[in-house]
């Protein structure tokens, strides 16, 4: 009788800490989506897990800008998954598809992004969260010819991430107007 | 007198030469004989340290060859590994720049 009591208190404790320490760690999501890869005409797939980013940080140069950035940038981060599918046709593609990746959404996910556009570009933006703290990310990119999705799990520092653009040699949005219209332009920053 | 005759006889007698006994010189060759197997026991043969030689040079090199492959497929999957960081880093900062313009639109 007591070591049945004792086996359960052990199993009602591992159904406890298991989904707590997984979402303390950020979740990786299934990216895969076997049925735009075979109709793609140009595929990207990245699969960097927690080593593969660590042996990264030792090849990243530390007096290249774009490579600091990124360097500091992947610091802590447990792993970088990314898909992108390009088609040749507009449409070519079935957008519901990104239901399978939705759906592996626990409650711990939050959308903070949803933008959409008839013409243009839909992105929709999840982060994990851990009380304040953000443990990972999904970036779900939906264009006429092309689709992404990003899942970056660990710690991840959104307005570094999104600052990264203009660090990699792609000027900011923000820099271009005040360029413009010679007064400084804020609302990007 | 007679007590130094006495002792000449005996010095003449113990220091006479004498044969030595049936069979001593083959019995001596034959011992000699004997121990030429023995020291060759301690001393491989020149063929068997050639041998030895050639063993240690070929390990040395396969393991000095295996080394640099693994240095090397290090170094291969890093800079790999660099790439593919820059690239997603790229992708995702692209994409969250799209949003942070729509929102900034609305």
């Amino acid at each position: 009788m007591t070591r049945f009591l004792i086996s359960l208190m052990l199993t009602i404790i591992a159904s406890v800490a298991v989904p707590f320490s997984a979402s303390a760690q950020g979740t990786r999501l299934n990216l895969d989506l076997p049925d735009m890869a075979a109709k793609a005409t140009e595929t990207v797939d990245v699969t960097l897990d927690g080593a593969m980013l660590r042996l990264a940080g030792k090849f990243l140069s530390s007096t290249d800008a774009d490579e600091r950035a990124a360097k500091e940038m992947i610091n802590g981060l447990k792993g970088i998954y990314v898909r992108s599918y390009e088609f040749e046709h507009e449409g070519e593609y079935d957008k519901t598809q990104a239901e399978r990746i939705r759906t592996q959404l626990g409650p711990s996910w939050k959308k903070i992004v949803k933008v959409s556009s008839r013409t243009k570009e839909d992105v929709d933006i999840y982060v994990d969260t851990q009380g304040d703290a953000v443990t990972g990310l999904l970036i779900i990119s939906a264009e006429p010819k092309e689709f992404t999705v990003v899942n970056i799990v660990g710690p991840v520092d959104i307005d570094k991430l999104a600052g990264l653009e203009g660090q990699f040699g792609i000027p900011h949005i923000s820099r271009d107007l005040k360029d413009k219209h010679g007064k400084k332009e804020t609302r990007h920053e | 007198m007679n007590h130094d005759s006495d002792l000449d006889a005996d010095l003449q007698r113990v220091l006479a030469r004498t044969s030595p006994p049936d069979g001593f010189a083959g019995r001596v060759l034959a011992r000699l004989g004997d121990t030429t197997p023995s020291r060759s026991r301690h001393w491989p043969a020149a063929s068997t340290l050639r041998r030895l030689a050639a063993a240690v040079v070929l390990t040395a090199a396969l393991g000095g060859l295996t080394a640099h492959q693994i240095v090397e497929h290090r170094r291969t999957e890093g800079e790999r590994a660099r790439r593919e960081v820059m690239t997603a880093l790229h992708i995702a900062s692209a994409k969250m720049r799209v949003a942070q313009r729509a929102v900034a639109h609305d």
